[in-house]
């Protein structure tokens, strides 16, 4: 048993998720507790697999007992655990938050395929996390897609129709690119293990410069497309402001990250940041990254809709996420990768409080949330916190992984980057902020609404995702540490 | 030129078909169409995949049965086994994507009442 734990947090939640689909004659009411139940396993498999690389070093499976290059390898380190644990964490949270009875924005069978696909999302997630080899980590990313586009369409709305058609197109057209780029990889060094491949790209690039540049803009342009980075964002807005508040929560808060995961796990474990600082790939990744912050921002400050808003401001911190990887210093990378963890912290948060507030006020219009505070003080100060933490106060964690972008930034001597988290960082204050004041100062038609707070499982996940922004931005060696190890790790020419 | 084309031009093909099965999903306003050029640019990918494992006057990579001789241990080159492998995995995927691409559209269909995309934005913010 112990010998496969690095399987098990792939393997559990897609059997769960099967078994969980056979039961659809079930109540409802049983099987959104049972999937809640089944993410909590989730997290103490990934908690335990957390332990055992923090006293072994990094495990290393070899799925079947087949090793590469004829087998699949799978391989659990700081990195991919710290991902494990926040994938399987915010999983739960909205899980939990699903299987309250209370108001929600999916009829009673959608919501059956909700948790079926929440899990299998959880599932490929996983694998997308731990896969060591090029083609698996393909069709991990494919399952995860599939699920994603689902999880958008199950809403039944003619808006969340047309987003996830949108989202299954260019998704599609990202798998196209990844496919192709995993094909010429596969030719030019012989190999799909990511290990054994990376050993052979400094011959293979010096051999093929065109073919395995052209595989290097593919990886660049599929896991842009899946990651909502800038040019190729114009499917997050629709998909992420349509679908129902949970899916919102997990496509944004967990989805977009495990594809610029899986981007930096190809690019520097198979190319490596010696040979990258070769191509041209940091400075265009750096000016999409810087074009996402800035431009996401300042698309987000003109929406009326408060999940576009969110759907918008996700693009814009995707951008933190790349810029960091971008420059490429250990202090940057480091805060790229607690970028990832902080921002599905807060925008499932986001996504969640915005769920409650929206659907107590019966509109999305931010314009009409005036003093809703009053009537829900909890979930609006969650929502405030967690605003405050997409700013990047200091005492949040927003905080602490902007100024390791930023320090990364001037570790190089580089000032433009710096200062384009420092504008990006005003520009969410524009948007966020006035949301949070409107709330509370203004004077709104729900003061004489007192008490009208949400069931408390809904509730709870989203009070206590906002007390670990406070908590991480207090304490942020928390994870910090184990991120600055895994940047080494993974940046070792630096 | 000719020389070097000639050996290449299944990788050459691959590549044209890529690109038509890409510019049929950019452009075109038909969903169906737009699933078509998604097959069409999936399949350009197994070709290439395909074409990668290729090796010339090789043999098919069968295991020969338990105490048949090997036909010529050294001598016969065999094709490589692993793009097959990789290509019915990419077919299953392009199947599925396709199957909800298609169930999708029904769904659009029966709602909104088209299957354009023009048209179906139009509809489904006017909703």
């Amino acid at each position: 048993m112990m010998a496969h734990l690095p399987i098990l947090p792939v393997v559990w939640p897609l059997a769960a998720a099967f078994f969980l689909a056979l039961l659809a004659a079930h109540n409802v009411g049983g099987l959104r507790r049972m999937a809640a139940g089944c993410a909590a396993v989730q997290l103490l498999l990934c908690t335990a697999l957390f332990r055992v690389v923090g006293e072994q070093g990094p495990q290393t499976y070899h799925a079947g007992g087949w090793s590469p290059p004829f087998g699949i390898a799978v391989r659990a380190d700081l990195l991919s655990t710290v991902m494990l644990m926040l994938v399987a964490g915010i999983s739960l949270a909205v899980m939990v938050y699903a299987a309250d009875p209370g108001d929600h924005d999916l009829s009673p069978s959608a919501q059956r395929w909700f948790v079926v696909l929440a899990l299998i999302l959880l599932g490929s997630m996983s694998g997308m996390v731990l896969s060591r080899d090029l083609f698996n980590l393909i069709v991990m990313i494919e399952i995860t897609s599939i699920a994603a586009y689902g999880i958008v369409s199950i809403r039944d709305h003619p808006a969340a129709l047309e987003a996830s058609l949108k989202y299954l197109m260019l998704g599609a057209m990202g798998s196209g690119a990844l496919l192709m780029a995993t094909a010429l990889v596969y030719a030019t060094t012989g190999y799909l293990d990511m290990s054994l491949a990376g050993q052979q790209m400094i011959t293979a690039a010096a051999r093929y410069p065109q073919a395995t540049m052209a595989a290097l803009a593919m990886f660049l342009v599929g896991f842009g497309l899946k990651a909502g980075l800038m040019p190729f964002h114009s499917w997050l807005p629709d998909a992420h402001g349509s679908a129902a508040t949970t899916s919102s929560a997990l496509l944004s808060g967990l989805v977009v990250k495990v594809n610029a995961i899986g981007f930096l796990k190809v690019a520097y474990s198979v190319w490596g940041a010696a040979l990258l600082a070769r191509t041209p790939l940091p400075q265009v990744l750096m000016v999409f990254a810087i074009l996402s912050m800035l431009v996401g921002g300042a698309l987000a400050w003109g929406q009326t809709d408060l999940k576009r808003l969110l759907a918008y401001s996700t693009v814009g911190h995707m951008g933190y996420v790349f810029l960091g990887a971008a420059l490429g210093s250990t202090n940057a990378f480091a805060g790229s990768l607690l970028h990832i963890v902080n921002h599905a912290v807060l925008k499932a948060c986001l996504f969640l409080a915005a769920g409650l507030l929206t659907a107590k006020a019966g509109t999305r219009d931010i314009a009409k949330l005036s003093g809703i505070g009053r009537a829900m003080p909890w979930t609006a100060a969650a929502f405030g916190v967690a605003a405050l933490g997409m700013v990047g106060v200091p005492g949040t964690n927003g905080f602490v992984s902007k100024w390791y972008i930023a320090l990364g930034a001037l570790d190089l001597g580089r000032a433009v980057p710096a200062l384009a988290v420092l504008v990006s960082s005003l520009l969410n204050g524009v948007f966020y902020l006035p949301i949070v004041i409107n709330a509370f100062l203004r004077p709104g038609p729900y003061e004489r609404t007192p008490g009208g707070e949400a069931g408390l499982a809904a509730l709870l996940p989203v009070v206590i995702l906002a007390g670990v922004v406070v908590l991480m931005g207090l304490w942020p060696g928390l994870t910090l540490r184990y991120l600055l190890d895994a940047a080494r790790t993974l940046l070792p020419a630096l | 030129m000719a020389e070097r084309l000639i050996p290449n031009l299944n990788y050459l093909m691959a590549m044209v078909l890529f690109g038509v099965g890409l510019y049929i999903m950019l452009a075109r306003s038909n969903l169906i169409k737009k699933v078509i050029g998604l097959n069409i640019m999936e399949t350009a990918v197994f070709l290439f995949i395909i074409a990668v494992g290729y090796v010339h006057d090789g043999q098919p990579p069968i295991n020969p049965q338990h105490g048949e001789a090997i036909p010529g241990v050294g001598q016969v080159a065999y094709t490589h086994p692993l793009p097959s492998a990789l290509v019915l995995t990419g077919i299953v995927i392009a199947v599925s994507t396709s199957a909800y691409a298609l169930s999708l559209i029904t769904r659009i269909h029966r709602r909104l009442g088209t299957i354009d995309a023009n048209e179906l934005a139009r509809r489904s913010r006017s909703t």
